[in-house]
């Protein structure tokens, strides 16, 4: 199906070449070029966004429920990703200051909080992440490692470091001057409980309530 | 068999199992040979059948699923084997019909590829981003560079071969690109135009610019764009450009395999 019939202006440009710039016009907004093709692009921390962060739709929750399907698993992928890099734990879906990921500068779009309200549900589906505290929709806990996993990661280097005779501080286990080279530093403690509560279940740790101005431990078993 | 008193006995019975083992041999040997024998003739038989029904069999999908259970009854694989006979290089009895190991493999991996790219792109996908991926999948991820690289003409022949199987996969040249469209759903004047004008945009659709390019009405550009987003799923939508305006579908629409995206 050779479709060239078009007698319009269009076909004096160099077709569908990717070396087409196509603009973004806007009325009133100074217009956006974007290039083609479609390139990853390097954060200054080093984090790199795929090709497809820089597709204008991709900013926008998609009608069509198949190609929304796709689209959601490709933003929970990338943002599982996005956080492990930058060692982000938690997103207020409103909060002014708009995580990098889920705003794209150069094309001028962002996932809107409708939008990653949409998405934080389907990663909490999926354990992926957890509204913190349960039943609200605004504040999220990012699970790029389960809570199980950080509950192994954290009773392995209390049983490598010898630790596990003394009750330890929930502080001294994400902040004390041992962890600073562990990958559970500032683990929020949010996450830690969960994390712990997991090795409770397990029988591998036992929490102490706090007293006094000493705050909550736990004994590794 | 009786064995019979005394020391004799034991020596005849050995001898008895002597000769009764040289028998069983010797009937096993001729059984193997007229086995083989048989074996031979079948094939050479069967060769010459597919020789001969040739065309039938690429032609003739029915004759062709026929063949295939036959050899499947048989246990044999049209793809592997005699490659000793005949000589038609590699690929057995598909080998002999033309279509060689290469292109077989070819086959699948293009279907691998568009189905599943189908619920990004609803489908439609460009011959060289096509192209690009068969190759890194050949290449176990990485991209391929220089010899060994599949051309388009690759892709016309695979497509070929696909075509008796029915399930509609189909090349298209829209403006000056290529692209296979993997659903069987035909694509409509309207949709197939408005493909044609994303193919100079790098795949935006923007009302304004359909309007100025086709002099259709608004609601004849909405039905457009709505199929393109909702029937086919070729199209994604961008509500956040500044363009007001539409019905359904409010906002841009980008045609996706018509984006280059560099992954």
């Amino acid at each position: 199906m050779s479709i060239n019939q078009l007698s319009t202006p269009s076909s004096s440009i160099p077709l569908g070449q990717s070396q087409t710039h196509p603009q973004i016009s806007s009325n009133g907004n100074p217009t956006i070029t974007i290039n083609t093709p479609l390139r990853p692009i390097k954060s200054e921390s080093g984090f790199e966004f795929p090709a497809i962060w820089s597709f204008p739709p991709f900013f926008t929750l998609q009608p069509n429920p198949s190609t929304l399907n796709h689209q959601l698993e490709l933003w929970r992928t990338l943002v599982l990703k996005w956080a492990k890099y930058e060692r982000v734990f938690e997103v207020n879906v409103d909060s002014i200051e708009i995580p990098a990921v889920f705003e794209n500068k150069r094309i001028k779009r962002r996932l809107l909080p409708p939008s990653m309200r949409r998405l934080f549900q389907a990663m909490s589906k999926n354990g992926e992440a957890a509204p913190d505290p349960p039943k609200q929709d605004t504040k999220y806990l990012i699970y790029w490692k389960k809570p199980e996993e950080w509950g192994d990661l954290i009773h392995t280097w209390v049983m490598d470091n010898g630790l596990n005779s003394s009750i330890m501080t929930f502080y001294e286990i994400t902040d004390g001057d041992l962890s600073h080279t562990t990958e559970f530093y500032e683990l929020p403690t949010s996450i830690l409980r969960k994390a712990l509560e997991s090795l409770v279940k397990r029988g591998k740790a036992q929490l102490l309530e706090g007293k006094g101005e000493i705050g909550e431990g736990v004994r590794f078993l | 068999m009786r064995k019979g008193p005394g020391l004799s006995a034991l020596s005849r019975q050995s001898a008895y199992s002597n000769s009764y083992s040289t028998l069983s041999t010797s009937i096993s040997t001729q059984q193997i040979a007229s086995l083989t024998e048989s074996l031979e003739s079948f094939k050479s038989t069967l060769i010459e059948f597919s020789l001969k029904h040739k065309k039938d069999i690429k032609d003739d999908p029915a004759f062709r699923f026929q063949f295939q259970k036959m050899c499947s009854t048989l246990g044999i694989d049209p793809l592997v084997g005699s490659t000793s006979t005949k000589g038609s290089g590699s690929g057995g009895l598909w080998g002999m019909l033309g279509i060689s190991e290469f292109e077989y493999e070819l086959a699948v991996q293009l279907v691998d590829i568009c189905v599943s790219t189908r619920e990004k792109n609803g489908g439609l996908i460009r011959v060289d981003e096509l192209i690009h991926k068969i190759e890194k999948l050949k290449n176990g991820g990485k991209a391929m560079e220089g010899e060994g690289g599949i051309t388009e003409q690759d892709i016309i022949r695979t497509i070929k071969i696909l075509e008796p199987l029915k399930s509609g996969y189909k090349l298209h040249t829209i403006s000056s690109d290529r692209y296979v469209r993997s659903i069987p759903n035909e694509l409509n004047t309207d949709q197939s135009i408005l493909l044609s004008l994303a193919a100079t945009t790098g795949g935006r659709l923007n009302r304004r610019e359909i309007k100025a390019q086709t002099g259709w009405n608004d609601d004849r550009i909405d039905l457009g764009l709505r199929d393109c987003v909702m029937e086919q799923g070729l199209g994604w939508v961008d509500e956040q450009c500044s363009n007001e305006g539409g019905g359904e579908i409010r906002g841009d629409v980008w045609i996706i395999a018509a984006t280059v995206l560099d992954e």
